[in-house]
């Protein structure tokens, strides 16, 4: 099952727009479509896309919640081999990694919803 | 800068992957070929003009390698914008009263009055060779007439040899690599002949001399329509709202997903793959991202 959490971008946004646009597509047509991006969008990044950055900078929040992770990060540098982008605040959302099968397999136990001022909890790997 | 050229090539690849599988369904819909095409333009043009795209955009139109120089005299020299191999948009014909040379962006189709299709996809420059000059090549050298006489054939010049084809160059400038439309704003829905019904717009035709029009088989309505030489992509593109970032409101988030996340004390180290950053409008992607952070 693919994410739908890129649906949330420049390309997923737009999609949605276009679908909301042509009012031939019906609701039912448009969530397949929806499906579709997902799947074409989860294995274009886990196929097409090749580059590493690297990023610093202070943590001011976090939450982990139905195994998602939330961060909100201030004065952050974001490095590309040469490339470098400063950003003041960025919010990262992100999902697990982990195949589904491997998910089944290493059952997370402790579901940790943190408020986001508590004391850090152990790590979570 | 080579982030937003992968960018955009990666979306456009992504569409593309979108619509090819949705081909089936919407056939079983019982909607026609029509709605399937529409949905891609639409979607692609969001993006391609999208603040995502903007670096791209303005990298691909301020230089261009490519020359096609036109006999003197030619009559004609129509343009069509085209998304993809298969979709015309519009068709426009520059006036030969033209004032040369024309700056044409990317992803125009230049059509010569024979039909001879020059796709392009880099910015081009379009030029004009002076009454009696010879163009760099054999091609004879006849003023076309109204009568059956073939027109001389535009004579691509260009320092990568390959026109139409997408070119793999060693050194790659990043214009060279896509079929992009970069779209002035237009109402698609125009057809040719509606187009001559409209009065000619800004564009580099000002200085056309009128005593040369009489000799030159000219429709009445020749107009150059929406191409404007000199600012070829940006006027009135972009919502005003878009054009300056507004940095406290701008939602920068990247969506990803993540390999391991560890914590030390209070120090913290992310390792992510799979992302989409949007910083400042701008969208980028990467495939890892290896972060720390102090709470």
């Amino acid at each position: 099952m693919a994410y739908q959490l890129y649906r949330n971008t420049t390309l997923g946004n737009s999609l949605q727009e276009s679908l909301d646009e042509l009012i031939q597509i019906t609701p039912q047509l448009a969530l397949q479509v929806l499906l579709q991006f997902d799947k074409a969008i989860n294995a274009a990044l886990a196929s097409r896309v090749r580059n590493r950055v690297n990023f610093r900078g202070s943590l001011n929040t976090y939450r982990f919640c139905d195994n998602v992770w939330t961060f909100v990060l201030n004065d952050v540098e974001f490095r590309e081999v040469t490339e470098l982008v400063k950003v003041d605040k960025v919010k990262i959302v992100a999902c697990d990694g982990k195949s589904e099968s491997q998910q089944n397999r290493t059952r997370t136990v402790l579901v940790l919803d943190l408020p986001v001022t508590t004391e850090p909890r152990p790590a979570v790997g | 800068s080579p982030p937003n050229i992968n960018t955009a090539k990666l979306y456009l690849s992504i569409i593309d992957d979108v619509i090819e599988s949705m081909k089936e369904l919407f056939l079983d819909e019982g909607l026609e070929d029509r709605v399937l095409d529409d949905l891609r333009h639409l979607w692609e043009t969001k993006v391609m003009q999208s603040k995502a795209m903007e670096d791209f955009r303005k990298n691909n139109i301020n230089s261009s390698d490519f020359v096609l120089q036109l006999p003197a005299n030619y009559p004609r020299l129509v343009l069509s914008l085209t998304l993809t191999n298969t979709q015309t948009l519009a068709t426009f014909s520059l006036p030969a009263s033209l004032a040369y040379p024309v700056q044409i962006p990317a992803g125009v189709t230049l059509q010569t009055a024979s039909g001879q299709l020059y796709k392009v996809n880099v910015p081009v420059v379009v030029t004009q060779a002076p009454v009696g000059h010879q163009p760099v090549s054999n091609v004879s050298q006849k003023v076309p007439e109204r009568s059956e006489m073939p027109a001389p054939q535009p004579v691509a010049v260009a320092q990568n040899p390959v026109l139409l084809q997408e070119p793999e160059p060693p050194s790659a400038a990043p214009h060279k690599l896509f079929t992009i439309p970069c779209l002035p704003k237009l109402d698609l829905d125009y057809t040719y002949s509606q187009l001559s019904d409209i009065v000619q717009l800004d564009g580099a035709a000002d200085n056309s001399d009128p005593e040369e029009d009489e000799d030159l088989p000219l429709e009445e309505n020749d107009f150059l329509g929406l191409i404007n030489a000199e600012d070829p992509l940006n006027s009135g593109d972009d919502v005003v709202e878009q054009d300056i970032p507004d940095l406290f409101d701008t939602d920068n988030v990247i969506v990803c997903q993540y390999d391991k996340i560890h914590r030390s004390k209070n120090r913290w180290k992310f390792h992510l793959k799979d992302g989409v950053m949007s910083y400042g409008g701008r969208d980028y992607v990467f495939s890892k991202a290896i972060g720390e952070a102090e709470w």
